[in-house]
This record gives C-alpha cells, structure tokens and sequence, in this order.
C-alpha cells in the first residue's frame, strides 16, 4: 500500500522506517505473533511495557531492571532452548511515561513487533488501557500494579508479579495488632489517585479485621509541604498513621513534618515497599522514628545483597531495591518460556501457572490471589515485617505460603 | 483551639509566601526588564537544589558554601543560556518562551538522567524546632524567611540603590530609550537573567532539603511561579511579593481546614475569577503589545 | 462578525503597502487542500489491516490532530494556548457521560464532544480575551490545572479512576469497535476538526490576520478585538473537544490522567514545530512528533529530551515552523524571480 499525497508520502517513509528499523533490530517473531520451537534470528523478545520516565519512573526502571538482569542470566548461561536452537532474549521497550495512552499506543506497537510477551505495565490505569487490545490479540501480561482488576478469571494470560495489598495487607494488620496492643485508631494517607485509593481500601478491611479502626484521607498529588494537614490531623491524633503506597518523596516529606510537630506514635506503610528511597527522603533511620512497614524482601540477607553486587558488576550500577521483588517472575516467565520452547502466550501461561515458586535470591512462595482476584495468578511471597526504633532494623518473617 | 491552628497555619504559611516570593520576584524580572516568559524558571530551582546537594555531598562543603556555590553555579547557567538561547531572538516573544521551554524540558531530562528519578538524600542541617504554647516552629522555617527576605532586600537595594539596578529598570521601562541612552541590552540581559536564575536556585536550595529533592520539584516550581506571578501581575515586582505572601498563607489556612485538593483548585478558580475583574493582576502594568 | 470584516476589508487592503505586489492575486489554500485530500484518502482507501503498528500509529495521529488544530487556532491570534488539555477533557467526559448513560449513537457523541466544550469556553474566554500575547498563555496552564482538579474532585466524573467501559459509537445497528473501523472513526472526525477550522479561518481569515499583525491599528479602524478572541477560543475548544472524543473512544475509558496540564505542551509543540500558516502546518508537526515520540518511547530515551530539543532547535532557526519556513523560501524565491531588485526585502506576515 503506497499513498502517493506529498505529507503523506514524508510521513508513510517515517513509519516505515520506524518499523524496518525496529523489525530488524528486534527480529522477535514475524508480525502474525506466536512462533513455536525456533527463534527469529536467533532472538526471543520480551516486550516491556513500563513507565521509564515521569513520576513512576522510580518503580518503572526498577521493574525493568529485574528482567534485564534474569534476561543477561540467561544469555550468559548460553540462552535459552527453544527446540534445536539457542535463542538469546532481547528486551523490546516502550516507556508509557506512566499515561494511560502511551500504554495503550505501547502495547500496539509492541503487539506489531511481535512481542506477545508482556513485562508490564506498572500503573493501575495503565492495565486499564493495556487489558482490551491484549486480550483481542492474545499476549500475555505480567504486570506489576495494585488494580483489584489486574488478575482474573476471565483474562487467563494475566499474571502479577509481586505480592499485591490483598495478599500482604491481612496478615501485615494482624502483625501491627500484635506490636502495638494499645493501638485502636488508624489514619491512612494516601495521595488523592486511583492507586491509592485501591489501597487505602483493602487496608482499612484489613485493618477493621485485626480489631482497628481506620479512616483515609488525601491530599492533592504534587503537594510539597504537608505542614497544614498535618496540623488538620494533630486535633485528633490517631494511635498509628499509615501511609499505604504514597510515593516515597511525598512519604519522606511526611515523616519528617509529622516529628516535627511532635507526634510520636507510630508511622506505617502497609503498601508497595520504597523503604531504602524513604530513607533518602528523610534523611537518616533515626529520623523516622517508630515505622512500620511491608517488608517484600531482606535487603540485608546475603543472597539479596550478592544479587545487588552481580547487577552492579555486570551494568555498573547496583539497582534499585524493588527490582529484586520481581526478580522471581522474571526468571519464572523466561523458565516457561525455555520449558515450553514456546512464545505462544497461551502455552507459556499454562506452563507459567504450574511452575513452583522457589527463587534462588529471594525464597519460596506460591500462586495465589484466587480469595481476592478469582484465579491464582498472583506471585505470592513470603515476607517480612519490617520495623525500624531508634534508627535500628528489625524484620519479622510472616508466612503467608506455610512454607 | 481555633486560633491556635489559624497562628499555626499563618506561621507555615509565612514560610511559603516567603519562598514563593523569591520564586516570583526572579520571574518577574526577567519578564520586567527582557520582556520574555522564562519557562526554564522551574528548572532553575530543581537545579538550585541538585547543585547544592552534589556540592554537599560530591565535594564535601558545608551546607551554607554549597548553597552559595550552588546559586552561584545556576546564576552562570542562567547567563548562559540567556546569551546561547535567548539573546538570537529576544524580540520574538513566542519563540523565547518555546526555547525556554525547550529548555525546561531538556534540563529535567538531564537531571533525571544524571540523578535517577527518585529522592536524593539531602538534609537541611538545622532540625531543633520551637515550641510554645501548643504551636510548633521548625527553626528551619524561620531561616527560610529570614534568607527570603534577605535576598528580597537585597534585590530591592540592587535595583533601587545601584547604577546596574538604575540601568535594569531603565531597560525595563523602556528599552528604545535605555539604548539610545546607551545602556546596552548585551551586557545587561544575561545579568537579568543570572540574577533570576540565582534567586530561583536560592529558594530551590534551601527549600528542597526540607521538603524533598526530586526531579518533578521543578514543574511544581514553575506553576507555582506562574500563579502567583499572573495574581500579582507580570511586571510588577511589588506585586509578585505580595501575591508571593497571600498566596502562601491561603493555601496554608486553606489547607488546615480543608483538603488539599480542594484548596488548591478554589485559589487557583480564583485567580481566575480575579482575572475576570483585573486582567492584569492585582498590581500589573499593562501590558506592552504582545 | 461578517459585517465588521466587510467594513473593514477594503480600508486594509489600502493599508497594505501597494509596492509589494501588482495586482492581488488570488491565493490557492494548498495547506488546506492537501490535508483535506489526504483525510478523505485515508477514510476510503483500504488498509493492511494486521498491521497493527501501522493502524495505531496512524489512529494516534488523527487523534491528536485536534488538539493541534486547537493551538493552531489561537495561534493564528500569535497566542500560545496551553489548556487544549482542559477543553480535550471537558469533550471526552460529555462523550463518557453520553455514551454510559444516554446513547451510543455517534453523531450524538460527536456533537456532545464539540458543542459542550464550545459552551464551557465561553466563560474561560471572557477571562482570556483581555489578556495580552504570553500573559495569555500562563493563563491557559492555569485553566488546564484548574479543570484538571475540578473533574478529579467530581465524584460523579469518576474522580481519580475515570470512568471506565464506554461502549463503542454505533451507526444505526452497526457497531463501529474493531481497530480499523476507529481508526476511520478517528479520521472522520479529525476531517470534520478540520473542516471547522477552514470555515472559521475563512470567515474570519482577515481579521484574525489584522489583529495578529497590528492590533492597535486594527482596533482604531473599528476591529473589535474580543468578539474575534472569543469566537477563536471557542472553535479552538470545539476541535479540542472532538480530540478528546477520539482519546477516550480509543482507550474506552475517562481517565483524568489522559488529560495532564504538562500535555498541554506537546500539543503547542506540533504546531510551533509543524507551522501554523495553514492547516497543514499543524498536521505536518503532529504526524512528525507523534512517530518520532513513539519511535523514542521504544528505544526507551527520553522523550521529553527530544521534544525539548526539537523546540530549542525550531525556535532558534525555525521561527515560522516546517511549513512556514518553505512558504517562506518559496516566496522569496518567487520574488527574486519577479523583482531582482526586491531581492532580500524581509517576506510580510500573510505569507507565513
């Protein structure tokens, strides 16, 4: 098809090369998707779908960053066995720069390119988008958001690749319960969006079940000085303020100003873990008083830290802390794929959901999610309660798989 | 108890007239004397903070050394970019904003890719707080108002007490006759523009150790910037203070009473609703043709 | 606003200096013609319809393309509009609420998405049109913001989650969903934006030139200025709002995040990179940006570097945008060729 206008023809050459350029470099797969044993040009791509910019950046690059790592893993040890060949795994990516229509161009573009194996996307309103064109066209989805509708029965080739609310908040409450016995009222801050308020909704159900009672309020995303609420909450002081997934900065700015102004009960985050990045906001473990918090992984322990200083060896800077939550799925999708010679997304899937969930850097876990979502999609790990007094660390492993 | 949030709402809020007030001031001027909307403003104050951070913690100097060196630092990026960007089309005024935007726009990408898209660690170095009577006083807001009203001080004595002051606003007034009078343009926009570029990263360095240093700081800025500069007028100087100050102490007050985002849309609907009786701003000068 | 043009058309035309050309001739709208034939093209001719790149690719365009015919508009005033996002919002979620709770009907959409936003604009603009050039454009950042808060604090609009599940446009009993089929929705609309914006700049071409040009003068020879403005603004928030139509048929979802101030700016940079002397100026710079952004987003560099750049680089060297640039050259060159000793003479502001 050629269009012969004089805007059209400049126009049709761009994206045409665009496409030419982006066909050979990936070589993932002709256009009509699936392949079976085999490999184009002895690649296999994965398409990755995440926020690289903006300000879910943070979260974004760090998801990334756990399946460039298991995909060079991979690639070292000889890449994996798709038949007869050796294919070697590329990342496809397209930044959705955190909007919902860059993620929905996104997963066009990336399904065009062939690449029907999703890593991502990361937001809850960028799922939102994602979901109706994957499902049309079949691709798989390993996505990282806390939407109640991320995972379920009738999107068979959805998975999430950490822990969700759902899956920490219950036994997170009963946790907080249990630390702080005379802690009745709870107040959850979170930033006035999508994201948090899903979360601020399964915390409080959480709360109320383990006996105490929590009210939520928001503030405008992009305030800069909490001061003025802050005093809005000191009339009524509640026994535990809980930040559930505001973003770190905003966290940080929190913390700080809630000590300023003397309170000095409890500070709490059940909800995505940004501990390390919260730290940086504060300043120093001392300045956060009394916090509690979701604890996904020990960032001490040793096998973590030997994952840190790997990624740092082979890309020349250590990561950010929340790739290695992802780091199970990454090297569980690239294990289906491997297993199945397959990047037929519905085949991967099947063999996706049978596989054990036991990684080497971060432990053992399960499927789960069907309580919640319906369908056992969710890569449930178990995890830690992690406190910090007087600028010292604790962590309580609290076993969510009975392992 | 009523009062007692209300003196506490002013006293935060006095704090944050006081930065935005150096925030606006620098916009202003350039606008005043240039005749051009800085859109790179933004940047200038996220750069503030990156610059005395990096010094702080990449050259060890103490915090009120890396703060000067850090505006210093902004002040010679402002100058620059004002003779490399600006300077070529100064009399375009759709294309000054466009390049400063542009630039704006390249600055936050530099800094996200240079910093990382999240928090850098930075503390403001004074932490005692003040108490009396139920009310809490973090010291360091205090000194953000005492350096905000220095530095507006010493803008004041710049332009009013000084020859380059004198030839500032005399270009500003009016530029043809400033020319033939001698003074020239060349020497004296770059200077503008430093002075502007080096009060925004002054409030940007002080300000984001006590909140939080990240990239997107700097489009908070700019819209800051632009609210408070449209409410008190573009061009007039005294009137970006004053709006700078009542800006901030409403959107404390509002804020302890009602919620953030509530308040922040009925200041900004507003403004706009000002605008409806005084286009140009509480203390604005009319405008020269666009 | 006819009759003040036809009283005031034959007094400018005796301002305009007589040296500058014999006779006038009657300029052929090839900016127009081209992006009307390349639309109508574009809804009839068939498609490779499992290339999915292509088909989004081209589905972003026509899009955006509104949004750019918005900027483009008031710029043709020499005024930077930074709200489109506003207006493209306040049309999408008028097609939302229609679409869950009235009717799918697509011409009902469509009207919902031009006429709602054009009433919206009326208050913004009488706030807007006594303001001067780039006072003006900070203005339109704050409208952006405030409409941005007032539809995520609505409840009823869904608040921070949008509303989600819109149903697809129907034409009698036909459905029109599949990915193709709202591509071609998207061009029809884009077309009928465009359409919009020729008509108005046809009717109000001259006037809209004389108070870009000089608005003093314009004023003194009875060219009431407001009137104008506010009818530009309006068309400007029509357009917009058919763009905002085809953002949410596309996602078929209102999402507050669609609609971000800082969006604004994209949009302003199609038309100041594209030109804005026709209509194709805004086309060129939408179709360019948006492959150009999408082909970055893949290689994961920064966008928003890009863009900056690119508006660094046209504002200092190409100050009339793509197209206004050649219009420029190919008018020089015309004169050099007719008049060797006009050579070099700088190009008067119609011919941008």
């Amino acid at each position: 098809m050629s269009f012969r206008s004089l805007r059209r023809s400049t126009a049709t050459a761009l994206a045409t090369a665009a496409a030419m350029a982006a066909l050979t470099a990936c070589g993932g797969g002709a256009s009509t998707g699936s392949t079976t044993a085999g490999c184009a040009d002895g690649k296999v791509g994965i398409g990755v779908l995440l926020p690289l910019s903006g300000s879910a950046a943070g979260f974004g690059q760090g998801i990334r960053q756990a399946m460039e790592y298991a995909a060079s893993e991979v690639n070292s040890a000889g890449g994996l066995t798709m038949g007869d060949a050796k294919c070697t795994v590329e990342l496809v990516d397209f930044d959705t720069k955190g909007s919902a229509e860059q993620a929905s161009t996104g997963i066009n573009t990336l399904i065009s390119k062939g690449q029907k194996i999703i890593w991502g996307p990361n937001l809850s309103h960028e799922v939102t988008a994602v979901q109706p064109i994957a499902q049309r066209n079949g691709a798989l989805i390993m996505q990282a958001s806390y939407s109640s509708k991320g995972i379920s029965p009738q999107q068979p080739l959805n998975f999430a690749m950490v822990t969700t609310p759902s899956g920490f908040a219950n036994p997170m409450a009963k946790w907080v319960a249990a630390a702080y016995l005379d802690a009745r009222t709870a107040l959850i801050v979170v930033p006035d969006n999508e994201g948090g308020r899903d979360t601020a909704t399964i915390d409080t159900k959480a709360y109320a079940g383990a006996g105490i009672t929590a009210t939520t309020t928001t503030y405008a995303p992009g305030t800069t000085d909490f001061a003025p609420f802050i005093g809005n909450l000191l009339r009524n002081p509640p026994d535990l303020v809980d930040l559930a997934s505001t973003p770190p900065g905003d966290s940080g700015v929190i913390i700080k100003q809630l000590r300023q102004a003397g309170y000095d009960g409890p500070i709490g985050r059940i909800g995505g873990e940004a501990t390390s990045a919260i730290i940086d906001a504060v300043g120093s473990p001392a300045g956060l008083g009394d916090f509690y918090y979701y604890a996904a992984i020990d960032s001490e322990a040793r096998p973590v830290q030997d994952y840190f200083a790997a990624f740092a060896a082979r890309f020349g800077n250590p990561p950010l802390t929340v790739s290695a939550q992802a780091l199970p799925a990454a090297r569980m999708l690239l294990h289906a794929i491997d297993e199945t010679d397959s990047t037929d997304p519905a085949v991967v899937a099947a063999a996706l959901e049978k596989l054990p969930v036991d990684d080497p850097t971060v432990g053992k876990g399960v499927w789960g999610g069907k309580d919640f979502y319906g369908i056992n999609h969710e890569i449930v790990l178990d995890f830690f309660a992690g406190r910090y007094q007087d600028g010292q660390r604790t962590l309580t492993p609290l076993s969510v798989t009975g392992l | 108890m009523v009062t007692l949030t209300l003196t506490q709402a002013l006293v935060n809020g006095l704090a944050l007239g006081a930065q935005y007030a150096v925030l606006a001031l620098g916009f202003s001027l350039v606008f005043g004397v240039l005749n051009v909307i800085n859109f790179a403003h933004g940047g200038f104050y996220m750069l503030g903070g990156y610059f005395t951070f990096s010094a702080m913690s990449a050259a060890g100097l103490p915090y009120v050394v890396a703060l000067l060196v850090g505006a210093l630092g902004v002040a010679v990026v402002g100058a620059v970019m004002e003779l490399v960007l600006i300077e070529p089309i100064v009399d375009n005024h759709e294309a000054t904003l466009t390049v400063s935007l542009g630039f704006f726009l390249v600055l936050t990408a530099g800094v996200t890719a240079l910093y990382g898209p999240d928090p850098v660690p930075v503390e403001f170095p004074v932490s005692s707080v003040l108490r009396f009577g139920g009310l809490y006083i973090p010291v360091a807001r205090l000194i953000v108002i005492a350096v905000s009203v220095a530095a507006v001080a010493a803008l004041w004595f710049l332009l009013y007490r000084t020859k380059y002051g004198l030839a500032l606003r005399a270009l500003s007034e009016n530029r043809e006759v400033a020319t033939m009078q001698g003074l020239r343009p060349r020497t004296f926009f770059p200077l503008a523009v430093a002075l502007s570029a080096g009060l925004a990263a002054l409030a940007g360095g002080l300000v984001t150790p006590i909140f939080t240093l990240e990239p997107v700081v700097a489009q908070t800025a700019l819209m800051t910037s632009f609210v408070v500069v449209v409410l008190g007028g573009l061009g007039s100087l005294v009137g970006a203070a004053g709006a700078a100050v009542a800006f901030g102490i409403a959107e404390a007050v509002g804020g302890a009473y009602l919620s953030g985002s509530l308040t922040q849309l009925l200041l900004f609907a507003a403004v706009l609703a000002l605008l409806l009786v005084r286009p140009t701003g509480l203390a604005g000068r009319r405008l020269r043709d666009a | 606003m006819p009759s003040q043009t036809e009283t005031v058309t034959p007094v400018l035309t005796t301002t305009t200096p007589p040296r500058r050309r014999s006779a006038p001739r009657p300029r052929v709208p090839w900016g127009e013609l081209v992006v009307v034939v390349v639309l109508v093209l574009l809804l009839l001719l068939p498609l490779p319809a499992n290339d999915l790149q292509l088909v989004s690719q081209l589905n972003h365009v026509v899009t955006v393309l509104g949004a750019a015919l918005s900027v483009y508009v008031m710029m043709r005033l020499k005024l930077l509009h930074f709200g489109v996002p506003a207006f493209m919002a306040i049309g999408a979620y008028a097609v939302a609420l229609t679409g869950l709770h009235l009717t799918s009907n697509l011409v009902v959409m469509v009207l919902a998405s031009l006429v709602v936003p054009a009433v919206a604009a009326v208050p913004f603009g009488l706030i807007t049109m006594r303001l001067r050039g780039t006072y003006f454009a900070l203005v339109t950042f704050l409208i952006g913001q405030v409409v941005y808060l007032l539809i995520v604090a609505t409840e009823a609009l869904g608040g921070t989650d949008g509303l989600p599940g819109l149903p697809a446009p129907t034409w009698g009993d036909v459905v029109l969903a599949d990915q193709v089929t709202t591509m071609r929705v998207g061009v029809g609309v884009a077309l009928l934006a465009v359409l919009l914006v020729i008509a108005f700049t046809a009717v109000s071409g001259r006037a809209l030139d004389s108070l870009r040009s000089n608005e003093v003068l314009a004023g003194s020879l009875g060219l009431r200025d407001r009137p104008v403005r506010l009818g530009a603004f309006v068309v400007s928030a029509a357009v917009a709002g058919l763009s905002g139509f085809l953002v949410v048929n596309t996602l078929t979802t209102a999402h507050p995040s669609s609609f971000s101030v800082l969006s604004g700016v994209d949009y302003v940079a199609y038309v100041v990179v594209g030109g804005w002397g026709s209509v194709l100026g805004p086309a060129i710079g939408t179709a360019l940006l948006v492959l150009l952004t999408s082909q970055f987003a893949s290689e994961g560099t920064s966008a928003s570097a890009l863009l900056g750049g690119l508006l660094i680089l046209t504002s200092l060297f190409l100050q009339r945008g793509l197209t206004g640039t050649v219009a420029h050259l190919v008018a020089t060159v015309r004169r050099r060729r007719s008049d060797p000793r006009r050579a070099g003479r700088n190009a008067d502001d119609d011919e941008r």
